[in-house]
């Protein structure tokens, strides 16, 4: 490999959004100028994955000096390469306006108390090539497998994981350290391990970005979990939609194995793995990880009943471990550092850091990592900039369309996973939706409503008829026509949902509906009584059926 | 067609997915003909509505001729609180169909799907692989307009 | 692959991504918060950039921040060099964040008088 010395570096970030915002045009455009400057010897073009700002455009990054311009376009690539890349002048006009990591809580007003970078998951994200192994190579990348099949015994990894503390973040919040040890403890062979990128999650694509942006960071999380419970065979489950994830994916496994990292006797150990995509065909459900299953092996994604849960019999009725993506990305360097220095992150009960997507009326909608126990309110004006409509915060959904709505109430909850319990709510996914007055709540919840109808695997009546029942009453309330008894029934058949449906999504239309009547029945009551709907967009007419047939 | 792809797979069921985004993506109207599924239950050693039940039940696959260009608006709550349905709106408008259909011409097809991961951007569709975000009913039309320029016949484009 | 070749990989693919700055030695944050900026940390930032660039110096990284939250003080500048506390710097001015560069980061000597705070490393920071 020659090994070239360059005077500057300029990043261009690559992923599902820059690349929307014409990110392809913009760097075909700076390499032709940097050639007809002759500046391409000395200034070198990388591509790199996300770096978590989503509403910024084509970003570029200029190295040593760490400048970040945003909303590039092809028209701005020649001030750039004359003013900065030949005369050392800056941009200003294209220059970010806030921190660069977004998602660094090493920023905020608590620095001087307790710094904690709490960059665990997305530390690479950005920063390195995502297509280079040898970059992850370079940033502690596989030192932690090397040291675990050197000097730990599975043992040895899973009493790590358990002073960790590190719970599932997929949403469920299970103990990480029990399904490995569960499995590892399961005398059938073979075993399988699962990593669960099935990201459906309406406002959910944390997922995405770590595997597009480093991808290896997965690869090495499964090969470990592979040796502490004796399985030597993992896939990663992509969803159909994520074609730049997949590509990056396959990219990084092939590459692994030309290391032999992946293979026979990784590490010249006796140890061996191999590793496979697979990827999905669009069904919501099959983030469900007994769905899941049905889906690798070949079919309809249907749950399967628990018992027996995926750890006894998983795919193919053996045993198996079912991570999200996540989860995983926090594994190394909990090997690196230690399950204490994991645990000294976050709240009693929720160790760690959390990523989420925050969306909506915000100023910067985007991704975030911070620690586990921010509040909503932080989350929301200080690393979300706030409402961007000028208008005041209404409401927030949390956790993706199968979690809580909350209102202004809520602001100061802290976001764990103890906390959260407390107002009934879930973490979820991470997902958080925030509405301003603009919203009407009877909107949303139809919109809540019609997508899980749409996204029902119809196993289950409970699901597959209550959800049909309940966009029904709420389209009635829509148009007018509710009666103040529709809002007891939904109550009681949400609640009935939750008791009898056989997974998580059938479950979960009861927080919906009770979350949203707890802190709005107001305007429910308003929409029924008063035939008036304060944010204009139930119109109380036939409009409303036109809305009500999609889905 | 279907040999090629076929052998390129282990005749295990777990590889049905995989075998039908292949058909799906080499077949120029993006579906999965009869035809195919017959092929397919053989080389599994499937039944035929086995193979059936699993392609209606995955929203990435039909099995009806779809344009050539397929539209999938989101309509997940982000997007929705967003302003998707006044996309989906002016899509029918300007195409002439509306959800589910095609048009005559064999050019565009209209879905409406679930999150499509670009929620920092909403509301978003995608056309066939590629992705917009931030629409407006404007931008919705100029980006139709960009893609009517093609003239080549829906028939005729395989990959 | 062992680990030693492992080691070998990354001692050389890091050598050329610090080419760019990833993992540098020394770490400068400007703060360029709204209150920073209206400060003047704009100055401060091209300040230490260009100085930087005219010393050719490699293994130093400039990077803007957000607010760090000590108004009263900024333009802000906080210093990371590995194995080392961080030093933040208050009220900076551009001849000031010369300095800071020509002492600090050259020599490794601190600029006592104008440090508001120090912060010395608990976490993960053992080995």
């Amino acid at each position: 490999m020659p090994n070239k010395i360059y005077n500057k570096h300029v990043l261009i970030s690559i992923d599902s959004s820059t690349l929307l915002a014409g990110a392809r045009q913009v760097e075909k455009k700076l390499v032709e100028t940097l050639k007809k400057e002759k500046l391409s010897e000395s200034i070198k073009v990388i591509e790199t994955g996300s770096l978590g700002l989503s509403d910024q455009g084509v970003v570029l990054v200029v190295y040593p000096e760490g400048v970040h311009y945003v909303h590039v376009t092809e028209k701005d690539v020649e001030e750039i390469v004359r003013k900065h890349l030949k005369e050392g002048e800056i941009v200003d006009r294209l220059l970010l306006e806030r921190e660069p990591e977004v998602s660094t809580v090493s920023y905020t007003e608590d620095e001087f108390e307790l710094e904690k970078q709490a960059r665990i998951v997305l530390k690479n994200c950005g920063i390195i090539n995502p297509e280079d192994i040898d970059e992850y190579i370079a940033l502690e990348g596989y030192s932690a497998l090397g040291r675990v099949l050197a000097d730990m015994k599975p043992q040895d990894v899973i009493g790590e994981m358990k002073k960790s503390e590190l719970r599932g973040r997929g949403g469920a919040g299970f103990p990480l350290w029990f399904k490995w040890n569960a499995v590892k403890n399961e005398p059938e062979t073979p075993k399988y391990i699962v990593c669960n990128a099935d990201e459906g999650e309406p406002g959910t694509f944390k997922d995405r970005l770590i595997l597009e942006g480093d991808p290896h960071r997965i690869i090495e999380a499964m090969i470990i979990a592979g040796y502490v419970t004796g399985s030597h065979h993992g896939y990663i489950y992509i969803r159909g939609e994520y074609e730049l994830s997949i590509n990056r994916m396959e990219r990084a496994i092939s590459q692994a194995y030309k290391y032999n990292l992946l293979g026979e006797n990784i590490f010249e150990s006796d140890f061996s793995f191999d590793l496979q995509v697979k990827k999905g065909a669009g069904s919501y459900v099959c983030g469900e990880e007994t769905a899941l299953l049905e889906s690798l092996e070949g079919k309809r994604a249907t749950p399967r009943h628990k018992p027996p849960f995926p750890t006894e019999k998983g795919l193919w009725w053996k045993p198996t471990i079912i991570n999200n993506v996540e989860t995983l990305a926090n594994v190394p360097d909990i090997i690196l550092n230690g399950g204490n220095w994991f645990r000294g992150y976050g709240t009693e009960q929720s160790a760690g850091t959390k990523v989420y997507t925050i969306l909506g009326h915000l100023t910067y909608p985007g991704l975030i990592e911070v620690e586990m126990g921010t509040t909503l309110r932080d989350i929301i004006y200080k690393y979300g900039g706030g409402i961007s409509t000028g208008r005041q915060f209404k409401a927030a959904l949390i956790g993706g369309a199968a979690g809580a709505f909350l209102d202004e109430t809520a602001l100061d909850i802290r976001l764990s996973y103890e906390d959260l319990g407390e107002y009934d709510a879930v973490l979820g996914s991470g997902a958080i939706l925030v509405m301003d007055e603009s919203a009407c709540m009877i909107d949303i919840l139809g919109s809540t409503m019609r997508f899980f109808q749409h996204e029902s695997c119809g196993q289950c009546s409970p699901c597959r008829v209550g959800y049909q029942q309940l966009t029904l009453y709420v389209d009635k309330i829509a148009q007018g026509k509710g009666e103040m008894k529709d809002l007891d029934d939904m109550l009681e058949l949400a609640s009935f949902m939750n008791g009898s449906a056989i997974c998580a999504l059938g479950q979960s239309a009861y927080l919906s509906v009770s979350s949203i009547l707890r802190y709005f029945r107001k305007e429910f009551e308003e929409h029924i009584t008063d035939k008036k709907c304060k944010a204009g967009i139930c119109s109380m007419s036939e409009n409303t059926e036109k809305i009500a047939m999609r889905g | 067609m279907y040999e090629r792809i076929l052998r390129k797979y282990e005749p295990t069921a777990d590889n049905l997915l995989f075998i039908l985004h292949e058909i799906q993506d080499n077949e120029p109207k993006q579906y999965i003909p009869e035809q195919g599924i017959r092929e397919v239950s053989d080389y599994l050693d499937l039944s035929p509505s086995q193979v059936y039940s699993v392609i209606t039940f995955y929203s990435l696959y039909s099995v009806s001729p779809r344009g050539k260009y397929i539209v999938r608006v989101c309509d997940s709550p982000p997007c929705h609180l967003m302003g998707s349905v006044s996309i989906i709106d002016e899509l029918s408008e300007i195409l002439g169909i509306k959800e589910g259909e095609t048009t005559e011409n064999g050019m565009f097809s209209l879905e409406v799907v679930s999150c499509l991961g670009v929620c920092g951007v909403a509301p978003a569709m995608m056309i066939n692989k590629e992705l917009f975000g931030n629409l407006t009913p404007e931008k919705v039309r100029n980006i139709i307009d960009k893609y009517r320029q093609d003239k080549q016949p829906a028939s005729q484009v395989a990959e | 692959m062992n680990l030693v070749e492992l080691e070998k990989i990354r001692e050389k693919t890091l050598k050329k991504m610090r080419e760019r700055g990833i993992g540098a030695k020394h770490v400068i944050k400007v703060d360029m918060g709204s209150a920073g900026r209206a400060a003047g940390a704009g100055a401060v930032y091209h300040s230490l950039l260009s100085e930087i660039h005219q010393r050719n110096l490699k293994d130093v990284r400039v990077m803007q921040t957000g607010e760090m939250g000590f108004d009263s003080v900024e333009p802000l500048v906080k210093i990371e060099v590995k194995g080392a506390a961080d030093v933040y710097y208050g009220k900076v001015t551009e001849e000031l964040a010369r300095q800071i560069v020509s002492e600090h980061i050259i020599n490794g000597h601190i600029l006592n008088d104008h440090v508001i705070s120090m912060k010395t490393h608990q976490l993960g920071e053992e080995e």
